[in-house]
């Protein structure tokens, strides 16, 4: 095939138009960059909610006159529901060594309380905090069970909001990526505009339309390609300088800025995927007007 | 080798360009198109390569149909019909050689054979020395002389030319019609749509002259018009 025309026919199109290019790839930089932002604050929301999801726990307070059959039963019924992760069983004086540490500072609040005034109780991990309320219902009620206890109103009021973060990063990421298409669609649309006559040329002399279009998309595909990597290098450099290090300052926030080299990855991969699909079916769409001669 | 029959155009506008238009041309003929401007040499050429489309009648050239011819066959015609035009037509960004390289590169040829012709007709046209210039560092005289090597390269059965002196002085003019001639001579027919009387007088070829999109007056050995 033609490949070594396709190849040299864009390179010596990228350089001879070095301003259109260095204009197409910031912009799909600077385009990709919003996105890439992003998909950043969404894994940071997304850190947030597991953070808060792995602290909600149901505790299930049981009657002191609760037998020990009473017990294994209701743990082994809990633990088969398809929604729990986990369950422990603390005894009594598991409960009032930890209240004893709680406490260690304030000695008053424990030394006049008898050892076993503290119940036994089931803690349960969920799966997904979405289902505290239900596993809670579940359980309430169940034989050798006192009380069921779980954060309540702030729970759900922390759910609600971080469910609605997620909403608002997914909606701000789409409509960022559709700006971004267009965004780039229109550069590529404007440099393909700029060598119409050209295009025109080429029809004249009897260039079949893939002949005249490859370079052209090659050359889209080149600059939406170069403009993610810039926006990867930047999002790249951010996360090791940045949020690395306020992760390490502001521990109290927990691992709220600390992403797997999976989750970066899959960044980088949507923006250098976004940027190529765009690339090409930008150029593909400008050119479609101008090949009708 | 071109034929057209009862050909008629109208633009979007509303504007007839040909009315009826019934032309035969032999193969290796020289033919001037005359006429003033409106009389539709321009689209006759245009008809020629299927850049536009008759409202009605038939084309034939270089023994197809271009009414009954596929979108996608329309390149393989026009890789058999060389057009040179007013304005030249040159790809600004690219130089001479690779202009004329472009013709051939269209077509497939190997980059041996491209490396061999193009300084070969470069030389035939006169600009062996000025390769790899670019279009605008050239007189008008050279870029024109560029767009015929382009048209001519791969050997097209006819060349079009759409007032190729338009916009040359009267010297200049001269040398690309001796460029014309000389390739008319290897057997590759020649249209050429002009004003240019001196020209048209001077050459002594079959002269066909329009008139609101129709012939008014086919003549062989013509001159460009009774008393003009």
């Amino acid at each position: 095939m033609r490949v070594g025309y396709f190849v040299s026919e864009t390179v010596t199109n990228l350089r001879r138009n070095f301003l259109m290019t260095v204009a197409a790839i910031s912009t799909v930089a600077i385009s990709l960059l919003l996105l890439g932002g992003t998909q950043i604050l969404g894994l940071i929301v997304n850190n947030v909610t597991l953070n808060w999801e792995a602290k909600v726990e149901i505790s299930t307070y049981l009657r002191n006159d609760a037998t020990q059959n009473e017990i294994s039963a209701l743990e082994e019924q809990i633990a088969q529901m398809p929604e729990v992760q986990d369950v422990i069983y603390v005894s009594k004086d598991e409960a009032f060594d930890e209240f004893k540490e709680m406490y260690e500072t304030q000695p008053e609040f424990y030394e006049n309380l008898p050892e076993d005034a503290l119940p036994a109780s089931l803690r349960i991990k969920l799966e997904n905090a979405d289902d505290t309320e239900g596993v809670a219902a579940a359980i309430e009620g169940a034989p050798g069970v006192k009380d069921v206890r779980f954060g309540g109103e702030i729970i759900k009021r922390l759910l609600r909001v971080n469910s609605l973060l997620r909403t608002i990063t997914l909606v701000m990421s789409i409509i960022l990526m559709v700006a971004a298409a267009a965004l780039i669609a229109n550069t590529i649309r404007l440099a393909i505009y700029a060598r119409r006559d050209e295009i025109g040329i080429m029809k004249l002399v009897g260039a079949t339309n893939w002949f005249i279009r490859i370079p052209f998309m090659l050359e889209g595909v080149f600059a939406a390609l170069m403009g993610a990597v810039a926006a990867g290098a930047v999002i790249l450099l951010a996360n090791t300088l940045l949020f690395s290090r306020i992760g390490e300052t502001l521990t109290f926030l927990g691992p709220v800025f600390s992403f797997t080299s999976a989750e970066i990855v899959t960044v980088m991969l949507v923006l250098g995927g976004v940027g190529c699909a765009v690339g090409l079916v930008g150029s593909m769409m400008a050119l479609r007007r101008f090949l009708e001669v | 080798m071109i034929r057209t029959v009862e050909v008629t155009k109208d633009y979007s506008t509303g504007n007839r360009a040909l009315d009826g238009l019934s032309i035969d041309i032999e193969k290796g003929e020289f033919v001037f198109v005359v006429g003033p401007s409106g009389s539709g040499k321009s689209t006759f050429i245009k008809l020629l390569t299927k850049e536009e489309e008759p409202t009605a009648g038939d084309i034939f050239v270089a023994g197809k149909n271009l009414g009954t011819l596929p979108r996608w066959r329309v390149p393989y015609l026009r890789r058999n019909v060389g057009c040179v035009f007013q304005n030249f037509k040159l790809l600004p960004n690219k130089t001479v050689f690779e202009n004329v390289a472009f013709g051939l590169e269209v077509i497939n040829r190997p980059r041996s054979v491209i490396g061999k012709q193009v300084p070969q007709i470069l030389e035939l046209v006169g600009l062996g020395e000025k390769l790899d210039r670019f279009p605008d560092e050239l007189s008008g005289g050279e870029q024109q002389r560029v767009s015929i090597a382009r048209a001519f390269v791969n050997r097209p059965l006819i060349l079009l030319a759409d007032e190729p002196t338009g916009n040359l002085d009267p010297a200049t003019s001269v040398g690309i019609m001796r460029l014309l001639d000389r390739i008319n001579r290897t057997g590759t027919t020649v249209v050429m749509a002009t004003h240019d009387h001196a020209i048209v007088d001077s050459m002594r070829r079959r002269v066909i002259e329009l008139e609101d999109g129709h012939v008014v007056r086919d003549q062989t050995r013509g001159i460009y018009g009774v008393g003009s």
